[in-house]
Formats: C-alpha cells, sequence, structure tokens
C-alpha cells in the first residue's frame, strides 16, 4: 500500500514529571516527555526523522524545533518544525505530522511540548503573570488591565447571558472534572469539590472564579507517531488517527463578529470535517476531550461538535453526564482545569489520555470498551480550533 | 513584552505606543476625539488602526470622528492587578463596548460592576495617562446624566 494511503497512528505517548514548581527551563521536560513516548512507541531516537515542537509560552525560540532536536542528540532529521496555534498546537501537530508521513517526507515523527508557567510564574499571581507573557495587545488591552482569564470573562458572559447559563451550572463541570482527576494518581487537584466550593472560591473576573479556572502546572508530553504497518514491525499498541479538521479564524477575539453563533461555527467545521474524514457519527464516539482554560468552555466545545443543540451544550455537561461513567465521559484525566495546565502542553496532555483509554490503559478511570475518542483542541481565546477523532488500535 | 511597557512608561503603568499606523489615532485621542480609520472604498470602519481594510484590503482611509455612542457587548469586574500600577484600582470594570459604527474595542467602563449589563449605552470619555497617552473609556449614559442631575 502506498504510503499516502496509509493508516496513520499515534503509536507512543509519553510525559515528564507534572511538576508544582522549581523547575530551571523547559529542555529537560521536552528530553523526559520524548524519552518516555519512544519508549512506550517501541523506537528509538535513531528511528525518528521527524520533529514537531510546540514551544514553550515563557521560554519560546524562533528556532525552536532545531534548538529542541539539538538537546534530543538528534541533530540530523529530515523533517521539522514548529506548531503554533497556541493551546491546540499539540493537536495541530498531529495533522502536521500526517501530512509529513503522508507524503514521504518522514516516517516516524515525534511531536513534544513542554512548559513551566507554575515555576516561571509565581504561584499565586500567575494569574496575573500570564499576561506577561502572552499578552495580546500592549497597545489595545493591557491598558485597560485584563487579565487573560479576563478576556475568557468576556465570552463567558455573553454565553451566560444569551442561553441563561449560570454560574451553579459552569460551576458542574469544574466539579464533573475534578471527579474524573480524583481517579488519576498523577492529577495536579484530586480532592472532590462541590458547586458550593467553586461559588465560595475568589473571583478572578467575573463570571469566573478561582475553581471555574484552569490549574497552573509545570510539565512535558510528547507523542510519536508514523504508519501502522511500522508500528505493527516493532510491535507498538497504536491508536490510530482517524479524522482531523481545522478552524482558525481571528487574532483578537473581540473581532471575532460575536461571540457565540461565530465561535460555534468554527468548533462545528473543525469537527464536521474530522468526524467526516473518520466517518463516525456521534453515536460511535465513546468519550470526548474539550480544551478546557476555563469550565465553560466544556460546554461550548461538546455543542459545537454537535453532542448538544445550540445553547444546550450546558444542559448536555450536566447529572455528572462527562464524568467517568456518565453518558459521554469528557476529559476522563480531569483536563486542564484539574489534571494540569502547564501551558503548551496542557491538551497534548488531553491527547496522551485519550491514547490510554483507547488502549485500556486507565484502572479505576477507565471507560469500558472505548473505541473511539474525539479530541477537540481550542486556543487563543477560542478563535483557533483543531478536532482530532482517534480509533482503538484493532478497530478496522 | 508587558514588563518592558510598565517599565518604559515611568510611571509603572502599562501604556500604548504609537506606530506609523496609530500615531493618528493617539494624537486624536490627545485632543479627546475617537477618530478611527475608515475605509474610503467600501466604508467599512476598524478598530484597531492598521495598514489595510479587514473587508476589501483598500490602503485607502479617511480617518473619521466617532459619535463616541455606543453598547457594552460583554463586560467583566477584574478582580486581580494585570500589573501593580492596577491593585488600588480593584476591582475594575473591563468591557467589550461596540460603538454605534460597528467596531467593537477593549476598554473600561467607570462604573461599578453591578450596575453595568449587556447592552446598556455607553459614551466615551478620555483619560489622560501621560503627556503623550488618553485613553478612550466609557461612562454608562444613564449614570452619567444621574450624576450631573445630582451635581
Amino acid at each position: 500500500v502506498a504510503v499516502r494511503e496509509q493508516k496513520i497512528v499515534i503509536a507512543g505517548v509519553g510525559e515528564s514529571r507534572v511538576a508544582r514548581g522549581g523547575i530551571a527551563n523547559t529542555w529537560n521536560l521536552h528530553l523526559e516527555a520524548v524519552e518516555r513516548a519512544l519508549e512506550d512507541g517501541h523506537v528509538t531516537l535513531a528511528d525518528v526523522d521527524g520533529l514537531i515542537s510546540c514551544p514553550s509560552t515563557v521560554d519560546d525560540h524562533p528556532r525552536h524545533h532545531v534548538l529542541l532536536a539539538e538537546h534530543l542528540g538528534m541533530p540530523y532529521k529530515r523533517y521539522t518544525d514548529s506548531s503554533r496555534v497556541g493551546g491546540c498546537s499539540s493537536t495541530s501537530a498531529i495533522r502536521d505530522a500526517v501530512m509529513a508521513i503522508r507524503a514521504g517526507l518522514a516516517e516516524v515523527v515525534v511531536i513534544s511540548s513542554a512548559d513551566t508557567q507554575r515555576s516561571t510564574l509565581r504561584n499565586e499571581r500567575a494569574t496575573v503573570q500570564m499576561g506577561h507573557y502572552h499578552y495580546h495587545s500592549l497597545d489595545y488591552e493591557a491598558p485597560f488591565g485584563p487579565l487573560v482569564m479576563s478576556l475568557y470573562a468576556l465570552i463567558a458572559r455573553r454565553w451566560m447571558t444569551e442561553y441563561g447559563w449560570t454560574p451553579e451550572g459552569i460551576a458542574e463541570v469544574a466539579v464533573a472534572q475534578r471527579a474524573n482527576a480524583a481517579l488519576h494518581p498523577d492529577a495536579q487537584m484530586r480532592a472532590p469539590i462541590t458547586i458550593q466550593d467553586v461559588l465560595d472560591s475568589p473571583p478572578i473576573s467575573t463570571p469566573l472564579r478561582m475553581l471555574d479556572c484552569s490549574v497552573i502546572s509545570d510539565g512535558g508530553a510528547a507523542m510519536v507517531v508514523m504508519t501502522a504497518e511500522r508500528a505493527r514491525a516493532v510491535g507498538a499498541n497504536p491508536v490510530q488517527v482517524l479524522g482531523l479538521g481545522n478552524a482558525y479564524s481571528y487574532y483578537f477575539a473581540w473581532n471575532l463578529p460575536d461571540y457565540t453563533n461565530y465561535l460555534r461555527m468554527l468548533v462545528e467545521r473543525s469537527a464536521a470535517a474530522a468526524f467526516e474524514q473518520a466517518g463516525i457519527s456521534h453515536a460511535e464516539v465513546d468519550l470526548a476531550f474539550v480544551g478546557d482554560p476555563a469550565d465553560f468552555c466544556t460546554p461550548i466545545g461538546l455543542e459545537g461538535m454537535g453532542f448538544a443543540k445550540p445553547g444546550e451544550g450546558l444542559d448536555f455537561v450536566a447529572d455528572g453526564r462527562i464524568q467517568v461513567g456518565g453518558a459521554l465521559p469528557t476529559n476522563t484525566h480531569g483536563g486542564c482545569l484539574s489534571y494540569a495546565h502547564p501551558g503548551a502542553p496542557g491538551q497534548h496532555l488531553h491527547v496522551i489520555e485519550a491514547v490510554r483509554q483507547l488502549r485500556g490503559e486507565c484502572h479505576d478511570r477507565q471507560v469500558a470498551n472505548a473505541r473511539v475518542a474525539v479530541v477537540h483542541g481550542l486556543a487563543g481565546l477560542l478563535t483557533s480550533h483543531c478536532t482530532v477523532v482517534l480509533g482503538s488500535g484493532d478497530r478496522a | 513584552m508587558l514588563a518592558d511597557r510598565i517599565s518604559e512608561s515611568g510611571s509603572g503603568r502599562p501604556l500604548p505606543v504609537a506606530n506609523e499606523f496609530s500615531a493618528p489615532y493617539w494624537q486624536a485621542a490627545k485632543s479627546h476625539r475617537l477618530v478611527l480609520q475608515k475605509c474610503t472604498r467600501c466604508d467599512t470602519v476598524r478598530y484597531y488602526p492598521r495598514p489595510r481594510c479587514p473587508e476589501c484590503c483598500s490602503a485607502d482611509v479617511e480617518w473619521t470622528e466617532m459619535t463616541g455612542r455606543g453598547h457594552v457587548y460583554s463586560f467583566t469586574e477584574v478582580w486581580r492587578a494585570l500589573a501593580p500600577w492596577f491593585e488600588d484600582k480593584l476591582p475594575l470594570v473591563c468591557a467589550v463596548v461596540e460603538l454605534r459604527e460597528g467596531v467593537r474595542m477593549i476598554t473600561n467602563i467607570d462604573a461599578d460592576a453591578a450596575d453595568v449589563t449587556i447592552g446598556a449605552e455607553v459614551e466615551v470619555y478620555f483619560d489622560d495617562a501621560d503627556e503623550n497617552i488618553s485613553l478612550p473609556k466609557f461612562h454608562l449614559v444613564d449614570s452619567r446624566s444621574s450624576q450631573e442631575s445630582r451635581a
């Protein structure tokens, strides 16, 4: 079978320790994650001829992928680049790896993300200092004092006002994600929380309170992509990339024509392309992942992907439906809200959890008979979207 | 980086820096006029100042004074200081204001968050930040007129 027609798989995944401070820079986190992903994928650096880096938000470099390759000790490679779409860089990088392999430009591609937002931005002031590193506009935003979370809050306010979404309703997402994280031994936040805990947590930027927002972590994440044939040959336990879709739009979210319909349209188009390519229906999806810088993003993602009607995403996530054991377990590791959010790798960790679920490796939080997972990456205040449909290795 | 802007401003306040496309905007703001680029080919008004029309890509512009009126598209009450300068201004109201001319901008509303609603009518005023920069911010139209009647 010609390489352009072969199935492409994620053959290995790995993460560094998800740390809570004290990390000097990102390089060692990249190396730890890559080392583990290679081992998991039954390949060595000598087999790798492609590298895609997702640069750190705190120590980026114009030629980040070249520098990373040098740190890894793989100066020679056939394909190399960085994926720069903010939080959905890693999901977008899967697309790039698939294209590179199908085009015959590389055979084994490593994707690596690492960030040290926890260490670099001092703990409790981190939400504030986020602004120092990737503030969208120093001329037209910063002079007015919005935090990064304020820019999310402006979007949350529109959805809540237009569709009657309540603080209690969005808090249910945070509660459900914490319940999932409680089942993961490595999650940063595992103590169960209640809706009242979320409502009682300090305001960050209304309507968002501290527990509505993602945690802040250090960490690295990596995966190895190759053809299904190669994965079989090396004896890996792969997960298939069944479909990909993207929708990119504005830089400044306040330039979106509106915060609800247009934004939902972006999710719809990204997901529709991925579902079509995968040839799957919603009924076939066993579990979902949605980028979750804040809790209200998860219902937007699920609704946009077509799991709920317009405006009804929050009803969909209620009553534990997105918890492990619910109708559509979502972010089963706890997501950026409770598992970890190191920055660039935040949604890479969603992909890793999806792979582990589809391989049946998730113990207490394993979704029974998980065969199809959809991962929706979002970035840039929900202006950029990337959907990936993954299928278990034995799925035809 | 934001840290550079804070150190550059002297006051510790992050302030904008004019460039070749935005200089007329900031110049007008200095004289308390909200003046934006209007495309002379398709009449689209744009914010923020930039070289080409986002609708038709024309570079031809007429700097046009806005009515300064609009409504709140969305808002948030900010409880953490983006920079130390903001610490004694908290909580502050950040908003997306939609001008009558159709463009949206991030700004501040000089009001208690409890008095702000989506759709509320607002009017521009200028905050003289230093000798070069005046920032366009907004009052609630109703609350301002009631303040005037009290005065």
